[in-house]
């Protein structure tokens, strides 16, 4: 009972943990569509159109998983668009890095700094992780 | 008109025949090109009704790549038509691709080698060096496949100023007058996190 | 089936403020293969650009936006040093020449092969941004 009790809790600060990164980051590239499009460019992967309507939409997209993640509404849905998420920049990082093209992550906003693969590879695998483990968390009855 | 220039061309002319349709004398008071690699001549300035002419056009290539589209401006004295405007597209063949055509270090940052990809778009060209404009940068011609793909590697002397550098790769074609093509190499000042809006 | 059903709710929900951003935001994207830019666009950043000026040397040292480099396809090596030292990412670039000309468009295209950005053209060229500085 108090192990389950302990778990609830975790999961609760995970949730609003998460919420408050993918907040965050929703609302540093919403702040600047333009930069955040030219940083999707410099993946190139995707045309440029692509690339345009992704910097309107994704921004957005995390805001939104955000607040849910927060309101603990839909939470299973919100964590699985931000897992999926995390894994197709996953996929695209390893794409860039495998072709050596020199990207700007973007994705907190700040375009400016260049990418260190690993560094970002990392980062977002422990993210991933996290997303992950709240899912389970929240897909059991109970929580 | 569209212009397609070989490899080998430095230049293209393109000849715009036209002849005065009207029942008075025209005169072509000048002619201005949208930028100084397109030069346009003249016979003469005066046609009198039914006179045939042409304007010359002639577009230096020198280092551009890909399509160009030129705007030629004709200034007339006929009050119907003051200006006539000319349009000529280019498409330069591309000789090279280089990639990326430019590297370049944060100052501090450690000097190490960058890569510049070199491929050959055509057959009999090859590039025979990579020469540093400044002694700031060093670089090294290396082949992966001859006559094909090359690498350039690109190393800075030192990270700890400001510089700039032109990388020219020479080629050997067309034997005569070798053409050449640049990448571009800096040390710049770090990026600040804190100029985002 | 559940969970399907919320992330589709969801990504539902996303589209509507993104559809706003996209009509209204100041600095929404320039339209897609143009890379073009409204002066008003310019002036609601607030912040620091670096322009460049494309046009013919003597368009350019007869009158410029102040502060504007020179850098056309007839002195590339000449103009491009400037340029590459004070392009560091942080500073979006705006190159624009007159209304009639693309040499913008294609100084824009060789900067951004080159991988410098943001990059974008001035709709409307020289011509529109001595309007908006009477």
């Amino acid at each position: 009972m108090e192990t389950r009790s302990s778990m609830k809790s975790f999961c609760s600060v995970l949730r609003w943990v998460l919420a408050a990164i993918f907040l965050y980051a929703g609302a540093m590239k919403a702040w600047d569509p333009a930069r955040f499009a030219l940083d999707i460019a410099s993946y190139q992967l995707l045309p440029e159109r692509v690339a345009v309507a992704l910097a309107l939409y994704l921004p957005w997209l995390e805001i939104v998983c955000g607040v849910f993640l927060l309101c603990k509404r839909c939470t299973s849905g919100a964590l699985g668009i931000l897992m999926i998420l995390t894994l197709l920049f996953l996929a695209a990082l390893s794409s860039a890095w495998f072709r050596g093209v020199d990207v700007h992550c973007g994705c907190f906003g700040f375009s400016n700094a260049k990418a260190s693969y690993a560094w970002m590879t990392g980062r977002d695998l422990v993210l991933f992780s996290a997303l992950l483990f709240c899912f389970k968390c929240y897909s059991k009855k109970g929580l | 008109m569209e212009l397609h220039p070989s490899m080998s061309d430095t230049n293209v002319v393109a000849q715009y025949a036209f002849h005065n349709g009207g029942t008075y004398p025209v005169a072509i008071d000048s002619v201005k090109t949208s930028c100084g690699c397109t030069t346009a001549t003249l016979d003469k300035k005066n046609y009198a009704p039914g006179e045939k002419g042409e304007i010359s056009v002639n577009f230096d290539i020198g280092q551009r790549v890909g399509e160009q589209q030129k705007e030629i401006m004709v200034f007339t004295n006929d009050p119907r038509e003051m200006m006539v405007l000319l349009r000529m597209k280019i498409l330069i063949p591309e000789v090279l691709r280089i990639a990326p055509p430019f590297v370049s270090w944060e100052k501090g940052e450690a000097a190490q080698a960058k890569s510049i990809r070199v491929e050959v778009m055509s057959t009999n060209v090859h590039v025979v060096a990579a020469l540093s404009g400044a002694d700031a940068f060093k670089s090294e011609l290396r082949e992966i496949t001859a006559g094909h793909e090359y690498q350039v590697l690109v190393t800075p002397v030192t990270t700890t100023n400001q510089m700039v550098g032109t990388i020219r790769l020479q080629t050997d074609f067309p034997s005569d007058r070798p053409r050449s093509f640049n990448a571009y190499a800096a040390v710049r000042e770090k990026a600040s996190l804190l100029s985002a809006p | 089936m559940k969970v399907l059903k919320q992330m589709l709710a969801i990504a539902l929900v996303a589209i509507l403020p993104a559809l706003v951003s996209a009509r209204w935001h100041p600095r929404r994207p320039a339209p897609p293969g143009e890379g073009e830019i409204e002066i008003s666009v310019v002036r609601a950043w607030k912040k620091p650009v670096l322009w460049i000026d494309a046009r013919p040397a003597p368009d350019y040292a007869r009158e410029h936006v102040p502060g504007a480099l020179s850098l056309n396809e007839d002195a590339w090596d000449a103009g491009i040093s400037e340029v590459v030292l004070r392009a560091n990412g942080s500073v979006p670039l705006i190159v624009y020449c007159g209304a009639d000309c693309n040499a913008s468009a294609q100084v824009a295209h060789r900067l951004r092969q080159m991988g410098l950005q943001p990059v974008y053209v001035l709709k409307g060229g020289w011509e529109t941004w001595k309007r908006d500085h009477p």
